[in-house]
């Protein structure tokens, strides 16, 4: 019944170590870190006596040249890393149970010390040099070995019931994980000290179905904790770390020497990552270039961690920076940094060629070729609906979350379908002239006009010549289309559509199909005084 | 059981299996092209072929293997009608769109290659050389390459258009677009539809 013998290092008002420790305030300073409530008082602050728990308010009226540093987790998180890590030269595995509270099963590392108080020692010795101080405390069981800590003393197993029992009941919520147990447990605890159970000995004595019946779950829980038994809900410390490698060199400009300096970098990150037994799944290259400019760029390497795969990115990424048309100057410092840490052996290649397998491959692909072309380089495209082929779809830089599905519903008044395979980003401008060789148009009433004859109609297209120096792809491939003046031999429409006229995209167009002389149909349209080509049904 | 039918019965299993996974298809047969084509054109296997004079007929290929789940990269077309991509069945989920590779062609070509199944090319630049080597490098990694100008292109897909059809001085719409394609020295004739590449109408026999 009784749970594994683990021990517990603490640190006491983390947060505010934290805070220090990040340079927000000074060590003597009265201050406190709150949200809506006070959670955690500088020695000053208390003296001044403030609570955690308070209201923010009450802190200010009792104490008015209060600092208050904002609650943040993750900045918790960040700084405790080197707490973490000043604990793991100690114990191989422990894990975190919040910032600020570590735990380890205690036996194999008791054996290595030698006994209980050697480790205490040992671990103080190397906590208080990343934090002001620590407790150590061991005991069997989650809470009983949290509340051990706080007294710095080692309980035996034949103790544990005993050395429970005298703790109020409100104690047994320095055990809850995260906010959300704790309210649901604070519940419970309320209600249990109504009935008159002030102690944890008082619950432990109750019959665990009476427990489960009245309490569901959170009853469950709470008896096994106040019978010094494990409760698993832990977190994993490895979640919050993350490896890094950097290097400054010499200035360094050629793809050769960044193959050179990304395989050395590369080594050595891997063999961090395989020391520790875990795989990665985000590489982060960070580079500075020697005229200021800093860039940086996420990697997924999801199933592909091994020090080849991340020379690969690197390389991949550095090269495509220093061939940008961006003027960056050569490279002065390099840094990598895996993230997504998991145990090796959690992820696994499956065995056939699945469709997830495809699409990281795809992936990989593309985040290689964004690295030649930068982000924009490769896009997606997702259907949003129009009345006009040239307005139909939206594109993005690409990514993986499967594209936005709008409902396939009719457009009143759309272009009737099928539409043209081309369309022209960019619609190049064409010279439309009526069978009788003068100018056609469009009139108001959105019939064809030609200014000189009585019976309108399309005879001849030519593409008008653009007026830059160099024409964009798309006017080149249209003249691939239609060379010169073609004849029009037939032709539907002129369909008027009009959009947005809400905003200073507005337009109005009338639409024209017309089946040329040796080459695809083609789609017209006329804006203004002028005829445009939006597609070819090629 | 008999042990012939005992084999049977785990070559099934194991057929149906591939199938499932997806590599029974690519390993054997290439991706299917749309069944109008399906009389002169041979599956899509990993190599190069150009496709001249339609730009549907390119779609109408790259879809139909989008069906059956081949990832397709789009290059240097940045005039794609993407509305009529989607009517041959491309799949946006498995798409990617280079609309210019600003001359870094070969580099980008290569990259996709490792990824990607199908690759359809537009205004591409690469020298004779760099060809060879994605030619080859294509069919290693089992990639189709779709072009159009491809100098060591072998298999070449020729489409005309002949007419279109649905509307007369005004009246009406365009409905369909008939074409004539042509690959080796077989030639079949095909509509461009509101539903896809459909095969062409029965021309009556000239008495």
């Amino acid at each position: 019944m009784l749970g594994l013998f683990r021990g517990v290092v603490r640190v006491p008002d983390w947060p505010v170590a934290a805070a220090i420790a990040s340079s927000l305030a000074h060590p003597e300073d009265t201050f406190a870190v709150c949200d809506r409530y006070v959670r955690a008082v500088s020695p000053a602050a208390r003296r001044a006596g403030i609570a955690v728990g308070d209201t923010r308010r009450r802190a200010l009226s009792l104490c008015p040249d209060l600092t208050i540093v904002d609650r943040d987790d993750d900045r918790d998180e960040r700084m405790f890393t080197p707490v973490l890590d000043a604990v793991g030269e100690h114990v191989a595995s422990h894990f975190l149970v919040r910032p600020g509270l570590v735990m380890f099963a205690a036996d194999p590392p008791v054996a290595t010390a030698g006994s209980p108080g050697a480790l205490a020692e040992q671990l103080i010795g190397s906590v208080t040099e990343q934090a002001l101080e620590c407790q150590v405390g061991f005991a069997c069981g989650y809470l009983a070995s949290i509340l051990a800590s706080h007294d710095d003393r080692c309980i035996g197993p034949e103790r544990t019931r005993g050395f429970l029992a005298g703790y109020p009941v409100g104690s047994v919520l320095l055990a809850a994980p995260d906010d959300r147990c704790r309210r649901d447990w604070a519940e419970v605890v309320d209600t249990l000290s109504g009935l008159g159970m002030s102690c944890l000995g008082d619950v432990a004595a109750v019959d665990h179905s009476d427990m489960i019946s009245r309490f569901g779950r959170t009853g469950s829980v709470l008896w096994h904790l106040c019978n010094g038994a494990d409760y698993t809900s832990t977190r994993r410390s490895d979640r919050v770390l993350e490896y890094s490698v950097s290097r400054h060199v010499e200035e360094i400009s050629r793809a050769e020497q960044v193959a050179f300096l990304a395989k050395g970098l590369a080594d050595e990150l891997a063999d961090k990552l395989a020391r520790s037994m875990q795989v990665a799944s985000e590489l982060t290259v960070r580079a500075r270039f020697d005229d200021r400019m800093e860039r940086s760029r996420t990697w997924s390497i999801d199933g592909a961690g091994s020090a080849r795969d991340i020379t690969d990115r690197v390389r991949w990424q550095v090269s495509g920076w220093l061939d940008s048309d961006q003027e960056l100057g050569s490279l002065i410092f390099l840094e990598l940094t895996v993230s997504g840490l998991d145990a090796a052996g959690a992820t696994h290649v499956s065995l056939f060629g699945d469709g997830r397998r495809a699409a990281e491959q795809a992936q990989r692909a593309v985040l290689r070729v964004q690295g030649i072309l930068g982000d924009a380089g490769v896009q997606s495209v997702s259907i949003v609906g129009s009345r006009t082929p040239g307005t139909v779809t939206a594109t993005e830089n690409w990514s993986t979350s499967p594209a936005r599905r709008t409902p396939d519903l009719p457009w009143v008044g759309a272009i009737p379908k099928p539409w043209p395979s081309i369309v022209f980003p960019t619609p190049p401008r064409i010279e439309l002239w009526c069978r009788c060789g003068s100018v056609l148009y469009v009139s108001a009433d959105n019939q064809l006009g030609c200014t000189a004859c009585p019976d309108p109609g399309p005879g001849y297209l030519r593409l008008a010549t653009p007026e830059e120096e160099r024409p964009d792809p798309c006017f080149a491939q249209a003249a691939c289309t239609y060379v010169g003046r073609v004849q029009v031999w037939n032709y539907a429409g002129p369909w008027c559509v009009s959009g947005r006229w809400w905003d200073a995209g507005g337009y109005r167009r009338a639409y024209l199909q017309c089946d040329v002389d040796g080459g695809p149909p083609a789609l017209l349209y006329r804006s203004g005084v002028e005829w445009y080509l939006e597609g070819v049904y090629s | 059981m008999s042990q012939a039918a005992k084999i049977a019965a785990a070559r099934m299993v194991l057929a149906r299996a591939e199938m499932r996974a997806g590599i029974g298809d690519t390993t054997g047969g290439g991706w299917p092209v749309p069944s109008a084509l399906a009389g002169v054109v041979p599956p899509l296997r990993a190599g190069l072929v150009n496709v001249v004079g339609s730009l549907s007929v390119v779609l109408a290929l790259a879809g139909s293997a989008s069906r059956e789940g081949a990832w397709v990269a789009f290059v240097g077309m940045p005039w794609i009608g993407w509305e009529a991509a989607r009517t041959h069945g491309i799949s946006f989920e498995r798409l990617a769109h280079i609309p210019t590779p600003r001359g870094r062609d070969a580099d980008v070509l290569a990259a996709l290659e490792d990824g990607f199944d199908v690759i359809v090319t537009g205004n591409i630049r690469i020298n004779m050389h760099d060809e060879r080597v994605l030619h080859q490098r294509g069919r290693q990694r089992g990639t189709t390459i779709i072009g159009t100008s491809w100098q060591t292109a072998k298999n070449v897909i020729t489409a005309r258009v002949d007419t279109a059809a649905g509307y007369d001085a005004g009246v009406g719409h365009l409905e369909e677009v008939r074409l004539t394609v042509q690959c080796g020295g077989a030639s079949v004739p095909c509509r461009i539809t509101e539903r896809g590449l459909l095969p062409g109408p029965e021309l009556m026999a000239v008495p």
